[in-house]
């Protein structure tokens, strides 16, 4: 679905965001995008919604080049970003306005979000919540059956049920066809939902995994002690938290944070791993 | 489907936009109604005192302040038109919803030209025609039994008053200008992209800039070729057109290029 080949770009020529980055994202996945602040998560996801321009290298998304903003591209791209505007109208005139834009919009699913996430139909956009707002957004987005979604920190500024019920909904929009990319810092909002975990860090890709690759390879958990088996630790009230190698085939549950701090701080350490 | 443009996406897209920023063009015509109503009622002639009256070649006694309000409120409201439609660009948050929403570049450029231009100025002159309508039925029928001196014609007249139509093709050299409001319209929709804040205010410092420029660079140079030679004084009409059409043909090359730079601009956008 997206092919990444050899992907330069930066804000600022003395200061690139990404060097030669390549990768491949498929449909029937939900990515986690994740890295530290001005790492270059958003910057990626614009520039595979055509927000901005590819430097140097060439981008892949569908067949087409999202540069090029050619409506059939974005027809099937759901993109939901971190700070967004809904105009001031109501729920019914902002539908009767974008909606026939996506041949495949889906009316009935809309409504039923809407009702899942009770967002007061009746009350004009611009006067809900910042949190009411992401909802309907998110159901818009979802409701226009894109096959593309790609969501920018898509769970700030929602409350603990709604995110529960994010997970949810997001889950049950998987399908074959689509791919999920979705972009944030509060990892455990994500835990279960994604199945690849992209780590970006130093103008490139710190690691590119399935869930299921990373538990393979590698297990978390408690120790008393650390020794030289373990990559990387945190002290916990009952000892630490480590990652070490899976040598023994041990069933162990991803924690992404630890993940995250241990492929900043020791990466060299897990590329032959993931390579 | 064509990814360039497609008549349906189009239609859409202007259902779009007008379902969104209609309340507020809308309003924007009433205001213009009111100002224009006010600038009438300010300076309707007098019927009890006796005032110069000032004929054109038609007979009809001329507004003198009609023209000029016609031309200062006529730039004011097309360029503030033009000047609020990206403005949405210079935000994030709303430049991600524009630039996202699936319709070719061409069909947003269009779009915007349709609304920022053609139908502000259609709407500017309607509006104008209708209030200048009413008001010179009030006139005509207070003034129906007066007569008045023509000084054009030495003869006396009957009061009657000239219509917009009038000033616009009394002075014949009015039809050159007629690409103007499509030059500065252009002019201001390209500041509304290319600027992300005050764009009215940058976009007028901008071109009052170049101007004075260009006009200071012609000063000069008319200066520097004519230097040492004697000046003749002679009214040739072929020549004076010949200037007044390359005027006219000019300001339509560089509406178009002005179009030409906010398409492109459209295009490369970043967020």
């Amino acid at each position: 679905m997206i092919n990444i080949n050899n992907l330069n770009f930066g804000y600022s020529k003395h200061k690139p965001l990404f060097k030669n980055m390549s990768m491949r994202l498929s449909n029937g996945h939900i990515y986690g995008l994740l890295g530290k602040n001005g790492a270059g998560k958003s910057t990626l996801l614009k520039n595979l919604a055509g927000l901005v321009y590819a430097q140097g290298g060439t981008l892949d998304v569908m067949g087409y080049d999202p540069a090029k903003r050619q409506s059939a591209l974005l027809e099937q791209i759901c993109f939901i970003p971190e700070e967004f505007y809904l105009p001031s109208v109501k729920m019914g005139t902002y539908l009767k306005a974008n909606a026939p834009f996506y041949k495949n919009f889906d009316h009935q699913y809309f409504n039923d979000l809407i009702k899942e996430f009770d967002i007061p139909v009746e009350q004009k956009l611009i006067n809900m919540s910042y949190g009411q707002k992401k909802k309907v957004i998110i159901a818009f987005g979802l409701a226009t059956q894109a096959k593309l979604v790609i969501m920018d920190e898509p769970t700030n500024g929602l409350d603990i049920p709604s995110k529960a019920q994010f997970r949810k909904i997001m889950a049950s929009a998987m399908t074959d066809e689509r791919c999920i990319i979705i972009s944030t810092h509060q990892v455990r909002d994500l835990d279960n939902l994604i199945d690849t975990v992209i780590m970006l860090d130093e103008n490139d890709i710190a690691l590119k995994a399935t869930v299921q690759e990373i538990t393979e390879k590698l297990t978390f958990k408690k120790v008393k002690e650390v020794d030289d088996s373990i990559f990387y630790a945190e002290p916990s009230l009952s000892g630490y938290n480590a990652v070490m190698p899976n040598y023994h085939q041990e069933e162990s549950k991803l924690d992404m944070e630890l993940l995250f701090n241990a492929i900043l701080a020791e990466k060299i350490k897990f590329k032959p791993l993931f390579s | 489907m064509n990814n360039t443009f497609n008549i349906n996406r189009f239609g859409l897209l202007l259902k779009r936009q007008w379902l969104e920023f209609g309340k507020i063009y809308l309003m924007s015509l009433v205001v213009l109604i009111g100002i224009l109503i006010a600038f009438y009622f300010f300076n309707a002639p007098d019927f009890n005192r006796s005032f110069f009256y000032k004929w054109d070649d038609h007979g009809h006694v001329q507004l003198g302040f009609r023209l000029p309000v016609f031309i200062a409120i006529g730039f004011l409201f097309l360029t503030i038109q033009a000047s609020t439609y990206f403005s949405a660009f210079g935000q994030k948050p709303k430049a991600i919803m524009e630039l996202m929403t699936p319709a070719s570049v061409t069909e947003k450029f269009i779009c915007a030209i349709l609304f920022s231009t053609i139908l502000s100025l259609i709407s500017y002159l309607l509006i104008f025609y209708i209030i200048d309508a009413i008001f010179l039925n009030y006139f005509n029928e207070l003034w129906q039994h007066s007569k008045a001196t023509n000084y054009n014609t030495g003869k006396l007249t009957a009061v009657s008053f000239s219509t917009l139509f009038d000033d616009l093709t009394s002075e014949k050299e009015f039809k050159f200008l007629f690409a103007m409001p499509f030059f500065f319209s252009g002019i201001f929709l390209l500041g509304s992209i290319y600027f992300n804040r005050f764009h009215y205010i940058k976009t007028a410092l901008s071109i009052t800039a170049l101007f004075s420029f260009i006009i200071f660079f012609t000063i000069k140079f008319g200066n520097w070729i004519t230097a040492g030679k004697s000046r003749i004084y002679t009214v040739d009409h072929v020549e004076k057109d010949f200037v007044l059409a390359i005027f006219f043909w000019s300001s339509v090359a560089l509406s178009l290029i002005i179009w030409l730079i906010t398409y492109v601009r459209l295009k490369e956008k970043e967020v």
